[in-house]
């Protein structure tokens, strides 16, 4: 089931509403890649509230897609991971360095926001 | 407390959300609580997530075991794949992190409270993890 | 921390320290404890009968003339109650069949002691007491036959070693039984994790640390974290002992992390100061601390077992499985 992506400004928010397989998530990182191209996005959502289950696999492609689309010219955010999912993934060693994580979306347009002002700050001055 | 013990085959990536599902399932109906429920369904969707990657083929059983009155859930990764030489440094923090593309065993050992490993060259492999209720 | 202890009943006791038949037995083995001195000790019976009024009451003169454990029998009511205890016990020692009844009382005397907080060193003072006092009692009642007088003694002296194991026995439990019980309150203490401005958390971590409770504590963090939206969370480590399980605290820096606020450790730069010590552990091992991990084998057929004692892995391979 693909994951639904709105556009908000120069915002994309990625929604994830259900358990994804490898090739979901797959899918999602491409699709975000192209997406980010196409709007001139500048920054990047993505929801992972409802996952009940970061792994290795997960937390590598989460950090590609961050990658990616940074080198698209965008920033990324994953919002709402789980506390039960924080203590897993660090259990298991997994990190996600270098990727910005927030509490949820709001916080997470809130930091885009920041962002932004910022870009136009320096752009200005 | 009963609960059925169930066998899922691992042949497709959609196959891990199957198991991890069953898993949660099962540990949740149990009595886990949220956090060990999800150490218990992490630790599932890498042993067999190793299954898909060395083995392509295999199965995860879930079964309910109980030890000097103690209950816990056991997972048990079986694969016909090709084995572990080095059992030992497979099992190695630092030498195989989860983000490397090795096996991540050890991590996955930390989620569980005890884990065997019984692989060898052409002989498959059998991993067993058994998580304890508190 | 004081913690309620529930009684124990005596009979209950032989049974958790596990004092059975065959313990007994093993334990007069051990001892050459036969019947040989059974039968000298049940011959002593009439001369400790006599005697026993006057033994006791010097023996707790003994006793109260030291403050420290004058200090346990101050209640006018418990000195008589264990006055009258010891003279039973005293008579019972020449009275034969020291069996399962004969423990079970032992047990239950050595029971009062502990838990009024009598020190192992004076209730084995006790123990030299009588024997001092019966030795003299022996070599006046058989005068001109110190080798007769002295098996008599021998035999005392065996049964008295048993009764010390008893003793100590009903101490190691009970001090054990406390042990676990305050290990188990410190485990509830529910650390609070505190508001100190708005999106602002500090977590005392006080006490120490094992794997069950740093899971709790990171659960109840994580979960404020999300309820509060705290942007900052400080933990408090002031409280910790020297050699922390870093890992237990690392791993809730961590989780902080994943879940958005940053997981500042200001806490940790103040106490450095104070505790240069913890500091400089700090700086030297970074990284993990597996601590130990005992995997326990579920079958026992050719295999290799993960043992952080050190596996001997006869292949020696570095290959890694590839697909």
């Amino acid at each position: 089931m693909p994951v639904p992506i709105l556009k908000q400004g120069d915002c994309l928010i990625a929604s994830i509403q259900s358990a994804l397989t490898d090739a979901d998530l797959l899918d999602l990182r491409d699709e975000l890649a192209e997406r980010v191209g196409r709007y001139r996005s500048k920054g990047v959502i993505i929801d992972v509230t409802v996952l009940d289950v970061l792994d290795s696999f997960a937390s590598r492609t989460l950090r590609m897609m961050a990658e990616m689309i940074r080198l698209r010219g965008a920033e990324t955010v994953i919002v709402g991971i789980q506390p039960e999912v924080a203590f897993s993934m660090v259990q298991l060693g997994l990190s996600l360095d270098g990727v910005t994580t927030v509490l949820d979306l709001e916080e997470g347009l809130a930091h885009l926001d920041r962002s932004r002002r910022a870009r136009v700050a320096h752009a200005g001055g | 407390m009963p609960v059925d013990d169930v066998c899922v085959v691992i042949r497709s990536d959609a196959d891990l959300v199957a198991a991890r599902s069953m898993g949660r399932s099962l540990a949740e109906r149990y009595g886990f609580g949220t956090t060990d429920v999800t150490m218990i369904a992490t630790a599932i969707s890498e042993l067999a997530r190793n299954i898909l990657k060395y083995a392509h083929e295999g199965e995860i059983v879930l079964e309910t075991v109980e030890r000097d009155s103690r209950g816990g859930v056991s997972v048990v990764a079986r694969d016909d794949g090709p084995g572990i030489a080095d059992v030992g440094l497979a099992m190695q923090d630092g030498f195989s992190t989860a983000d490397s593309l090795g096996l991540g065993l050890p991590g996955t050992r930390r989620l569980m409270d005890e884990f065997e490993i019984v692989s060898s060259p052409g002989s498959g492999t059998v991993i067993t993890a058994i998580k304890w209720l508190r | 921390m004081a913690v309620t202890r529930p009684r124990v009943d005596a009979d209950a006791l032989a049974d958790a320290i596990g004092l059975g038949p065959e313990e007994l037995a093993m334990r007069k083995g051990f001892l050459e404890f036969g019947d040989d001195d059974v039968h000298r000790l049940h011959a002593m019976y009439e001369l400790t009968h006599e005697h026993v009024d006057v033994v006791i009451e010097a023996f707790y003169e003994h006793l109260m003339s030291f403050p420290e454990t004058a200090a346990f029998f101050r209640d006018p009511r418990l000195l008589e109650h264990v006055k009258g205890r010891q003279k039973e016990y005293f008579i019972r020692l020449t009275q034969g069949d020291y069996e399962q009844q004969y423990v079970t009382d032992r047990l239950r005397l050595g029971s009062i002691h502990e838990r009024i907080g009598l020190p192992v060193r004076s209730f084995l003072g006790m123990y030299a007491f009588y024997l001092r006092q019966i030795a003299s009692l022996l070599l006046e009642e058989h005068p001109g036959e110190p080798g007769r007088a002295f098996e008599a003694f021998h035999s005392l002296t065996k049964l008295l070693f048993f009764d010390i194991g008893l003793g100590v026995d009903i101490y190691i439990y009970q001090r054990e039984r406390t042990i676990a019980l305050q290990q188990e309150a410190i485990r509830e203490l529910s650390t609070p994790v505190l508001t100190l401005r708005d999106r602002l958390l500090v977590l005392p971590i006080i006490g120490i640390l094992d794997t069950s409770r740093a899971q709790k504590l990171t659960e109840g963090l994580l979960r404020s974290i999300r309820e509060s939206r705290a942007k900052v969370v400080i933990l408090d480590v002031t409280g910790q002992p020297p050699a922390p399980d870093r890992r237990g605290v690392a791993a809730h820096g961590r989780a902080g992390d994943r879940h958005g606020p940053l997981v500042e450790r200001g806490a940790v730069a103040r106490d450095a100061r104070r505790r240069p010590d913890q500091a400089e552990r700090r700086r030297r091992s970074p990284g993990r601390d597996r601590g130990r991990q005992r995997d326990h084998g579920l079958s026992h057929r050719r295999h290799r077992r993960w043992d952080a004692g050190g596996c001997g892995c006869p292949f020696r391979s570095s290959s890694r499985v590839t697909a």
